[in-house]
């Protein structure tokens, strides 16, 4: 015979293991396909990115469950439901294509305990828009993006750790910028149209750009905002930033391919195997590595 | 005729029944929602449901002879239930074809098999296999174990032993891959993140090479109530082993990217093409190859 006391201690350890806010751990995100209109959350099961199949995509996958799969990458990198986003330490796995717009800057600060230590990837095969621009956006958000950066990095210690592998960031002023102290990996990426930089590494953050491609910096044809560049420069290393970058394409830029202003010197910045071409400027005040 | 047809049903019995060697089978992925441990799905061909029948997790493990399996442990074994003798028994291929995350009870254990131990594991193309350690929603004990052992443990102990691992994902262990038998390892492709210890450890007289792999924050993890601080490695060569680290980047760790403490001295562990960057000791005892 089981006492009432036991089963409710029982239920209570169920809950409490139910809803623990736990860290470290992975994540799915959903693609979105904003059809028929913009901002679609209900879809035919199975289609327009809806991995799990309930139907759902966006803000209504967000909200649906503590079921540690979102809809959008805001709602990922946070709480979440009953403690089930990763809320600046685990993964987000991206698990079907989409476009992902944000309704501002994606922005990872320093996480609410310990280091920040966050991984968001596109699944091999999967493509991750991460565009300014979202043609009928309700909230008539694209001016908004189109003068801000992607991603915004500012954790400010040297043990915090991101990673960015395999998406696709076009069409802001900056497609990502680092201002803190943390350690940045950004690997498979691609960076297209984006106005003055792709990636802006600043503070004193470390920053490894790894088998990424690069293209038109300083090049965007978007409506009602400046499309300038200045500079146009593809990665940039400034303040006391360090960094490598390494095994990457970068072309057509308007302005350098990789630019070391960091205080730190020559040797703050390495290359290798970086393929540049058609750029307004080469390989500034960085440092060579070979085998 | 009556004579035959008896013969032919019984031929056809044996074929059906029979455990065959050194076999391919297929592995799910796992969606673990609306709540962790989901093993039947709402609708039919989603949340990593790859052959459409509406089971994943342990239900595809014995749902039938079909060489399906939910679960990497019951792949690599023989099979039970109605999946009897349709398992690799660690001989064979097992092919990762939808994305997912696979949740082990503990070390997935490679030894030996009846004759050599001859394993594949690998996710297709545009699959992701998410190997972690930490599974919201499961409870504090298993994260916290697992978060303490290591992901996959290869103990098999001959020359003769093969085990390929291809395009996986490891993540929050203490030791993602650990060898301590005498067989022959290729880690190929696969990326390894937060592992706090060593992402690959090598022991025994284990021969292992690792090629186009990415090694990321290897010492960096911040788990629930485990342990933040380890060795921080990479790759560690130890006993009487031997290998080849090749086109791989290894970033970021706290500890050393390739550290050779086996006896059988620096030309024992070779290097080719190893990117590495941030790390808290570089390539300690290797040996350069040029091709």
């Amino acid at each position: 015979m089981i006492s009432r006391g036991a089963l409710t201690l029982a239920l209570f350890a169920t809950l409490l293991a139910a809803t623990a806010a736990w860290a470290n751990h992975p994540v799915l995100l959903e693609g979105n396909c904003d059809s028929p209109v913009p901002g679609t959350t209900l879809v035919g099961t199975g289609k327009c990115g809806d991995w799990d199949g309930d139907g759902r995509v966006g803000a209504a996958e967000d909200g649906d469950g503590a079921d540690r799969i979102f809809g959008t990458i805001e709602a990922a990198l946070g709480a979440g439901m009953s403690g089930s986003g990763i809320n600046l330490n685990g993964t987000i796995t991206i698990v079907t294509s989409g476009r992902f717009v944000p309704s501002s800057t994606v922005r990872i600060g320093d996480a609410p305990s310990g280091p920040t230590n966050v991984t968001i990837e596109a699944a091999p095969g999967v493509t991750a828009l991460f565009d300014a621009v979202l043609q009928g956006d309700p909230a008539g958000g694209n001016t908004l993006r189109q003068n801000i950066a992607g991603i915004l990095v500012d954790a400010t210690g040297d043990d915090d750790r991101i990673v960015f592998r395999n998406l696709t960031i076009q069409n802001w002023v900056e497609g990502i910028r680092v201002t803190g102290g943390a350690r940045v990996t950004i690997d498979n990426c691609r960076f297209e149209h984006n106005l003055n930089y792709a990636v802006r590494a600043m503070g004193t953050s470390l920053v490894i750009v790894y088998e990424s491609t690069i293209t038109d910096t300083g090049t965007r044809g978007g409506s009602g905002v400046s499309n300038f560049g200045v500079p146009g420069r593809a990665v940039s290393y400034e303040e006391s930033a360090r960094g490598m970058v390494a095994r990457s394409q970068i072309f057509n830029s308007k302005a350098d391919a990789v630019t070391n202003e960091s205080s730190l010197g020559t040797s703050a910045v390495f290359h290798h195997q970086v393929v540049i071409s058609g750029n307004g400027g080469g390989i500034v005040n960085a440092t060579p590595i070979g085998f | 005729m009556q004579g035959f047809r008896i013969a032919t049903s019984l031929l056809l019995l044996l074929c059906a029944g029979a455990a065959l060697a050194n076999h391919p089978v297929i592995v799910e992925g796992n969606c673990d929602s609306p709540t962790f441990g989901t093993t039947v799905l709402g609708v039919a061909g989603t949340c990593g449901d790859f052959d459409g029948d509406g089971r994943i997790g342990s239900a595809e493990d014995t749902d039938g002879a079909d060489r399906i399996f939910g679960t990497l442990t019951a792949a690599i074994g023989p099979g039970t239930g109605a999946a009897a003798g349709t398992g690799a028994n660690l001989n064979g291929t097992v092919l990762i074809a939808a994305s997912g995350r696979f949740v082990l009870p503990t070390s997935l254990l490679i030894g030996d098999a009846a004759g050599p131990t001859l394993l594949t594991i690998e996710a297709a193309p545009g699959a992701i296999a998410l190997i972690d350690a930490v599974a919201q929603g499961d409870t504090l004990a298993n994260n916290n174990f697992r978060q303490n052992i290591a992901g996959i443990h290869i103990t098999a102990s001959n020359v003769e032993d093969r085990i390929v691992l291809r395009n996986l994902t490891f993540r929050n262990w203490s030791e993602a891959i650990r060898v301590n038998g005498g067989a022959r390892v290729v880690i190929e492709n696969c990326t390894f993140e937060h592992n706090l210890d060593y992402a690959v450890r090598v022991m025994g007289s284990a021969h292992v090479m690792v090629n186009g792999s990415r090694m990321f924050d290897t010492g960096s993890r911040f788990g629930v109530t485990v342990t933040s601080t380890g060795a921080g490695t990479a790759i560690q060569f130890e006993g009487t082993s031997t290998g080849l680290v090749s086109k791989t980047a290894i970033f970021n760790s706290t500890g050393t990217a390739i550290n050779n403490a086996s006896s059988n001295g620096a030309s024992a562990v070779r290097f080719f093409q190893v990117i590495v960057g941030g790390n808290g000791n570089g390539i300690i005892n290797a040996t350069p190859v040029a091709f």
